[in-house]
Parts: structure tokens; C-alpha cells; sequence
């Protein structure tokens, strides 16, 4: 009884997107794919997600275990600050960065620009937007995979002579690995299907969804349902094969 | 030689204050205290991982205390083993060799010592308890060290377990001409494994003795129970089965359950309880008068329950204590 349910409420959430692809015809994606501003839209969405998700990495392990390691206390506090970008609406986020990196608005953007970096109208500006809303999810993997990694094991390296730098490296990392590599799924799922801060900071270079949005704007959703298949598909794939590179846990 | 000189320390709300003590090359320590009386930290702080205000640790005439935990030839085994899980066997005992330039052991030679050499491609999660203890301690052992310190090593393992650990530990002592500093909860333990017995009590080394004068010198209640003394009893209502002389300074009498003895002469006249049977040895809880008297015997005695039973003890085995 209980598979029952558990399948019919499965097929009820995947049955949208398994519809999607009746509503267009194999030339319509054949069009689709072998247009370069799609192909374009796609590499920006996939390129993006992959460096907010590196640059995720770098901000959320050590966050996550000093959070672990009640480094950074209150934990909860900080937790729950860490986690406001990804409670916050998207678009929300999208003006709060427009008002701290834009050279219009800020200092910090002003100090940017002068040394050449501009968020908007660039592929940083898209990664920033993905990084922003998705980081929280590396944060709170990168914090459940050290937590459950005992400090006595750190301990007990060190007491043979680790540094803490390698008793990190050989002993806390390894074991946590599953759960960071789950945190990078997670951050690049987001990362890659990020819409509203995206569209508010960088409309161009045009993201996978930015496209989507912008061809059923212009002309009607039939005309963005092979680019919506495309990157549902390619989404997939990708997400299908880490997980499965991952392990069956991650 | 292991030299502690007035080793202080804080950690939040809890101080250790002016520890001091030696142990001889090759002689044995058991620290025995409550939970949360410092027994680790002192450990800790012996091996460096942790560091304290005040104080010198030397070893051989050396100070050790500024020296990282790998430069001071000290070993530690902690109570849950800390055994790295993704490693096999062979990859945790060649683990501390990583990080020192002098040579170890040979992790063959050591392997065959504590007969783990069949083990040696096994992950960590395909062991029993007792081959998980001895893999711990051959990477304890593996580096040479004059000290080998063992946090609770029996706390959390069955009685099988237990009793070939204690073995594996006596043979390390006999085998590998090094010291053991041991902590334990257990008084037993702690008279098995080691020649010399230190007392702590909320941060301060209250006792510091050769075993044998720490047991038959309990000092006061709380002493006595630290020791394995399970029979304490108020004076006055002791006097009633077995009077005393000379108690005006004392308020209680403290028994070793072993120092009683099964006489048909006996003046202690009771009725069995309870039996509660151990692997080598059973405990026969005793109703005597107002008082549950508790004999430790071996497994061939034929005791009953509900039986009557006579028990005499010798006078230098009543322990007088004081409150505390």
C-alpha cells in the first residue's frame, strides 16, 4: 500500500516534465539544438553552475567546518544568517547584488569596475546570481558531512603527529567526501536552474532559462518548449551521472 | 623516566591544579577518578594535544612540554579507538609513521606480536571488538614509544573482549619494555594492569601510590569506593554484627567483597539474597541484621538462594573511614 502511494506520488510530481516532451516534435529540437544562441544559452547555464558551484566549494568547506567544529559560534545564528539567500525570493537577491557589486551603487562595485570587473552584462555577474542563491546549499551539506565525521578521529591524527591542515586532509575530508559531493550536486541543481537573480543582474550572455523565458515572452510557449526540453534533459543527464558517480548516497 | 611537575591547567569551567608525579621506566600506572575529574586531560596534556598553563612534563630527564605530540615518544589510545575508517587495517597502523622521520617498527613484526597479521588488507568495519583493540594499540605501538597511555580501554566492550584485552595489554607490558599509564573506572582493572595507582578528584592528584598501599590505605568513604571497597556501612550499625575498638575518629567501615570469608565458625550469620554470577568469579549479596553484606567468591562455591550462610572476617581487612 505504502509503494503504492509512494509511486503515485512520484508520478505525480515527475508527470509535468515527462508531458513536456509530447509537446514538440523531433525537428522542432533538431531546430533547436543546432541553434548557436541556444547552444550558447545552454554552455553559459552549465559553464555558470559548474564555477558558482567551485566557488561555492571554496566558501562553504571551510564555513561548514569551522560550523561543524563550533569554530564560529552561536552555530545556529550564523546557520540560519548563512541560509537567508536561499530563503529570500530570487529577484530579491538579484537587486541585493545589483546594489553591492553594481558601480552605480557601491563603493565595492566601484572598486571592481575600476579594476575592470563589471557584473552586469557579464558571465561574473551570472555566476555571482547562481553563487548567491545556491551557496547556502554547500554550507549546510558541507556542515552535515563534517558534523558527522568524530572529532576524536581528528584528534587521535594529530596525537600521531597530523598537522591540523593534514589531519583535515587525510581523515575529515575523505570521510565527509560523500556528503560535500552531495552538497555540489545539490549547489549546481540550483545554480543551474536560477532564473530571477540571474535574469535581475546579467540578462546577458542569456542563461538556459533566461532563453526560455525570453522565447515564450516574445513568441508564445510553444516556441520555448524545445529549448525547455533540451535543457531538462541536459540537466538531467548531468544530475543523473554525478549522483550515480557520486554513489548511491550522494 | 616520566616526570609531571605541577601541571595546571584550565578548560572552560574546570581546572586541573598542580599535578606531580614520576613513573619508573617499564613500571605501570593506573588513574582512576569519576567521570569529569580530569583523567583525559591529564592524558592529553602529557601526549600534547593539549596544552596547559603551567608545569613540566620530562621524559628521561628531557622537557618535553613545548614538543608536539609526535616528538614526544608517547603513544595514546583513546576509548573509542579512533580507528580511521576508510583505511584498511595495515593503512591506520602505518598512519603515524607518516608524519616522523625515525624509523617504527617493522608493521609486519608489530602485526605478528599482537596476532593481527592476517587482518592487515581488512577494512575496519570487517573486525570484531577485540581484533579493533588490537589493531589500536599496533598503531599505538607501531612507533616505538617509551609511554603508552590507554584512555578506558575496556569501558565499552564485552566481557570476552575484555578479558583478551587485558591479556593483550599484560603482554604489550611483558613484550615491548615500555610504560603504561592506564585510566579506567574500574579498580579491578587498575590492580590487574598496574604497579602504581593515582587518585583524582575534581582536578587534583589526591593519592599517588604503589598499589598495594593505595588499597589497604583508604582513607575516607568516597576513597574507599574509588578503590572497589563496595561494603561501607555506618559504625554504629557495623557494631551490632562484628563490634569494633578504637573508632572514636571514624564514622564508617569499608569491606573488600573478596577479603570475606565463607566459616562455618563465623560470627556473621545471613541469608542469601541474590547471586549475581561473573565469567571467573560471583557476587553473593548477604542479609545480615540491617546490612546487605556483599561476598565476592569463586563460581565453585555451592551457594543458594534464600540459604543461610556463616562469614568470618579478618580484623586487619575492616577498613576504618572517615566521611568524605
Amino acid at each position: 500500500m505504502l509503494r503504492f502511494f509512494a509511486t503515485l506520488l512520484a508520478f505525480i510530481i515527475l508527470l509535468p516534465f515527462l508531458g513536456l516532451s509530447i509537446y514538440t516534435t523531433p525537428s522542432e529540437l533538431w531546430h533547436a539544438l543546432t541553434n548557436p544562441d541556444v547552444l550558447d544559452a545552454l554552455k553559459n547555464s552549465f559553464l555558470g553552475a559548474t564555477y558558482a558551484t567551485l566557488f561555492a566549494a571554496i566558501f562553504a568547506i571551510p564555513l561548514g567546518y569551522a560550523l561543524a567544529r563550533d569554530v564560529l559560534k552561536p552555530r545556529k545564528l550564523w546557520l540560519t544568517l548563512l541560509n537567508i539567500p536561499a530563503m529570500v525570493p530570487h529577484s530579491v537577491g538579484g537587486v541585493v547584488i545589483l546594489l553591492t557589486f553594481s558601480p552605480k551603487y557601491s563603493p565595492i562595485g566601484k572598486f571592481f569596475a575600476d579594476h575592470g570587473f563589471y557584473i552586469t552584462g557579464t558571465m561574473l555577474g551570472v555566476v555571482l546570481a547562481m553563487w548567491i542563491v545556491s551557496v547556502p546549499y554547500f554550507i549546510n551539506a558541507a556542515y552535515d558531512a563534517f558534523k558527522s565525521v568524530p572529532h576524536g578521529l581528528e584528534k587521535a591524527a594529530m596525537s600521531m603527529g597530523a598537522s591540523p591542515l593534514m589531519a583535515f586532509w587525510t581523515i575529515t575530508l575523505p570521510l565527509g567526501l560523500r556528503g560535500l559531493i552531495t552538497g555540489a550536486i545539490q549547489t549546481w541543481a540550483r545554480a543551474v536552474s536560477e532564473f530571477g537573480a540571474v535574469v535581475m543582474v546579467s540578462y546577458y550572455p542569456k542563461t538556459a532559462p533566461v532563453m526560455v523565458y525570453e522565447l515564450f515572452n516574445n513568441f508564445g510557449l510553444k516556441k520555448s518548449i524545445p529549448v525547455a526540453v533540451i535543457t531538462m534533459t541536459m540537466s538531467a543527464v548531468i544530475f543523473i551521472t554525478i549522483r550515480l558517480w557520486g554513489g548511491k548516497d550522494a | 623516566m616520566l616526570e609531571v611537575r605541577n601541571i595546571s591547567a584550565t578548560f572552560g569551567n574546570f581546572s586541573l591544579k598542580e599535578i606531580s608525579f614520576s613513573l619508573a621506566e617499564g613500571k605501570h600506572l593506573a588513574i582512576i577518578g569519576p567521570t569529569g575529574a580530569g583523567k583525559t586531560s591529564l592524558m592529553e596534556i602529557i601526549a600534547g594535544v593539549r596544552k596547559h598553563k603551567e608545569g613540566e612534563i620530562l621524559l628521561d630527564g628531557k622537557d618535553i612540554s613545548s614538543l608536539p605530540p609526535h616528538k614526544r615518544n608517547i603513544s595514546m589510545l583513546y576509548q573509542h579507538l579512533s580507528l580511521f575508517p576508510h583505511y584498511t587495517v595495515k593503512g591506520n597502523i602505518v598512519y603515524p609513521l607518516r608524519w616522523r622521520k625515525e624509523k617504527g617498527m617493522s608493521i609486519h613484526d608489530v602485526a605478528r606480536n599482537l596476532g593481527i597479521e592476517h587482518l592487515l588488507d581488512r577494512r575496519i568495519h570487517e573486525l570484531s571488538g577485540g581484533e579493533k583493540q588490537r589493531v589500536a594499540l599496533a598503531r599505538a605501538l607501531v612507533t616505538k614509544p617509551k609511554i603508552l597511555m590507554l584512555d578506558e580501554p575496556l569501558s565499552a566492550i564485552d566481557m570476552v573482549t575484555k578479558e583478551q584485552v587485558i591479556a593483550t595489554i599484560k603482554h604489550i607490558q611483558d613484550t615491548f619494555h615500555l610504560s603504561t599509564i592506564l585510566i579506567t573506572h574500574s579498580p579491578e582493572e587498575a590492580y590487574t594492569l598496574a604497579d602504581y595507582i593515582a587518585i583524582i578528584k575534581n582536578g587534583k592528584l589526591v593519592k599517588f601510590d604503589i598499589k598495594e598501599n593505595v588499597w589497604k590505605n583508604p582513607e575516607d568513604i568516597w576513597f574507599a569506593q574509588m578503590i572497589g571497597i563496595k561494603n561501607i556501612f555506618p559504625i554504629e550499625i557495623w557494631n551490632h554484627i562484628y563490634p569494633l575498638v578504637n573508632t572514636s575518629d571514624y564514622t564508617h567501615v569499608g569491606i573488600y567483597p573478596g577479603d570475606i570469608k565463607k566459616d562455618e565458625t563465623g560470627l556473621i550469620k545471613g541469608q542469601i539474597i541474590e547471586i549475581v554470577k561473573y565469567p571467573h568469579h560471583m557476587e553473593v549479596l548477604i542479609k545480615t541484621g540491617n546490612i546487605t553484606l556483599i561476598w565476592q567468591t569463586s563460581n565453585q562455591e555451592d551457594v543458594k538462594k534464600g540459604g543461610n550462610i556463616s562469614l568470618s572476617i579478618s580484623p586487619e581487612n575492616i577498613y576504618l573511614l572517615k566521611e568524605g
